[in-house]
């Protein structure tokens, strides 16, 4: 998104980020997003501590001058872990989300261009998905394999990506149906091509809404299995699994606890009102969830 | 509305065959041998054999599958790997508390989600309203987990108005479901309030209101009856959420529920148990949203002569 205005009036971007800079509650999602992509990126600059060392002596230490946000069982500075710990929500939120955006774009756009058979089956099987409560299906995925990260990036991209071929679909069926891809058809444009040059840039809009709560979604969905001990294994700095660890030690050191769920929760709000504020300013008509999962 | 009925009778049947072929196959995939998982670091053989054999897992997919069909149907989940107990009477123990910690949780959900919505909607802007929607937005993206903890810290361990932990009478109830009830509550205030302000502005209430009804009446009878038939879908729909907060909020509150049976039986990995909770947890979402949708249809006429 440019901040270059071009010429009058100019395209559906340049429109879309006039009126996003309008929305106070955006541009807040925007600075947590903002805020949590440089913290992630340079955590080495911002973290005052290694995420990893053990300090034994420095065990449960509440927040003070020197730890601000205290220090855990083992000794490690909590912010520094929180810091450490956005890379993760982050690399899960995009990298969960991109699958489940190539996966329902794909599928969405198939079902809807092609229509007949092919479509009664793609749907048919996201309505099978939408059956499954959606942590319960992640933890079912979770208990087959492996937890580990990366297992968790492809099991909440896998259970989400029905959800993204719908609101694909959607989009496919109302933009086949105007003149311009009539013209091409007419002109015997090859499928592929049409539907990359003329039908997937005219979807976009809805999608990259729905992405951006995916990202809230899937970082919401990393840290409740975290918390479960399905997803990050340990000592990764995941903040679901902070809070899991921490959850021992509510009586006597709340902070363990406190402190990575207050950093779920901004990064999701942030999220959140950010896709908000896009769904309203590309198109306030438009029909698309309101929350992550 | 019997063609409705039969219609979207017709669609739930396939979603249903697809949930229990879903599940299986979910099983089935898993990497290892759920047998040696069974039997622990030692073991012989021929035990090995002989319980592969028991359990049919040396018969191809296709007859497994048959047979945990076939076995569905006669109400037959299997036996648990642990305990040995059929699957179904285990869950059948452990769903009703789910229920009842659902139904608490919807309770609170209705009441304070549309209490603080409708009163937003009466003065939209005012200092109350802004407040409770920076407040909901806060419970729908504060995690579930979190939530239960932070009250646990403060009314359970602080304050120690209930308890922390546990299964028993009406104190135990209350804290798990605010868990599990908070960000439903927020999302239904949202909500709420949004269509009262949408349906403020549809003509019937500019009728009303030259009518010269009393603004009371106005405000219950056409604008709250009207907001209702978006909301009673989202109390159905939302019905998912609660199954999923579960595992969460049984784990923190130790309630004895489908949830944390689901847990446990991962952290054992006893696979009929796993199975058997995914596949009725599912069944029962999908026949909760099935019945949503035919109380939709009948709630709102126009739905079903849209068909």
């Amino acid at each position: 998104m440019s901040k270059t205005p071009e010429k009058s009036g100019g395209g559906l971007w340049q429109e879309t980020w006039k009126r996003l800079k309008r929305d106070q509650a955006a541009m807040f999602g925007l600075v947590i997003i903002g805020i949590l992509v440089t913290v992630g990126m340079l955590a080495p600059l911002f973290a005052p501590y290694d995420p990893f060392q053990v300090e034994l002596n420095d065990r449960l230490i509440g927040p003070s001058l020197e730890h601000w946000l205290g220090t855990d069982h083992f000794g490690r500075d909590i912010l520094s872990r929180i810091i450490y710990g956005a890379r993760i929500s982050l690399e899960v939120g995009i990298i969960a989300s991109s699958i489940s955006l190539m996966l329902g774009m794909l599928f969405g756009t198939v079902a809807g261009y092609y229509g007949g058979w092919i479509d009664n089956i793609i749907m048919r099987f996201t309505d099978i998905m939408f059956g499954f409560p959606a942590l319960l299906f992640l933890i079912g995925i979770m208990a087959a394999f492996e937890p580990n990260l990366t297992t968790v990036f492809f099991a909440i991209g896998f259970v989400s990506w029905p959800r993204m071929a719908r609101i694909m679909r959607g989009q496919v069926l109302s933009v086949k149906e105007n003149d311009y891809v009539m013209a091409n058809v007419a002109l015997g444009q090859r499928d592929g091509l049409l539907i990359l040059r003329h039908i997937i840039p005219n979807c976009l809009a809805p999608v990259i809404v729905a992405f951006t709560m995916g990202i809230a979604s899937a970082i919401m969905a990393e840290a409740s299995l975290s918390f479960l001990g399905l997803g990050a294994q340990p000592p990764t700095p995941s903040w679901g699994s902070m809070v899991n660890f921490g959850k021992d030690y509510l009586r006597s050191a709340p902070w363990l606890t406190l402190f990575p769920g207050i950093a779920i929760g901004l990064t999701v709000l942030g999220f959140n009102l950010f896709g908000d504020g896009l769904r309203d300013a590309l198109d306030p008509t438009m029909e698309l969830p309101t929350r992550a999962e | 509305m019997l063609t409705f009925i039969i219609k979207r009778t017709l669609l739930f049947i396939p979603v249903v065959w697809g949930v229990i072929t879903l599940t299986f196959i979910l099983m089935f995939v898993v990497p290892g041998d759920p047998v040696l998982s069974m039997v622990g670091e030692r073991y012989d053989e021929a035990t090995v054999e002989q319980l592969r054999e028991e359990l049919h897992l040396d018969e191809p997919m296709y007859m497994q599958y048959g047979r945990f069909f076939w076995n569905l149907l006669h109400g037959d989940l299997g036996h648990s790997y642990i305990t040995n107990r059929p699957v179904l009477d285990t869950i059948l123990d452990k769903f009703p508390k789910t229920m009842l910690l659902a139904g608490a949780a919807m309770l609170v959900s209705v009441i304070l989600g549309l209490s603080v919505g409708i009163v937003s909607s009466l003065k939209p802007y005012s200092w109350f309203d802004k407040g409770s929607m920076v407040i909901a937005l806060g419970g729908i993206s504060a995690p579930v987990f979190w939530v239960g903890l932070m009250l646990v810290l403060i009314f359970g361990i602080q304050l120690r108005w209930f308890p922390s932990s546990g299964y028993g009478g009406l104190a135990f109830l209350v804290l798990p479901a605010i868990t599990l009830g908070t960000r439903s509550s927020a999302f239904l205030a949202r909500v709420t309030r949004a269509t009262m302000l949408e349906v403020k502005s549809k003509d019937f209430m500019r009728t009303a209101k030259a009518k010269g009804l009393p603004k009371w009446i106005i405000i219950l009878k056409h604008q709250f009856v009207n907001t209702l038939i978006p909301v009673i879908t989202i109390i159905g729909v939302d019905f998912g959420s609660y199954l999923s907060g579960a595992v969460l909020t049984e784990s923190i509150f130790g309630w004895p529920g489908i949830g944390r049976l689901a847990l446990d039986s991962i952290l054992k990995r006893d696979f009929p148990m796993i199975q058997g909770t995914v596949l009725v947890t599912a069944l029962v979402f999908i026949t909760v949203n099935f019945l949503v949708d035919l109380l939709y249809g009948v709630v709102d006429p126009r739905i079903r002569y849209d068909e």
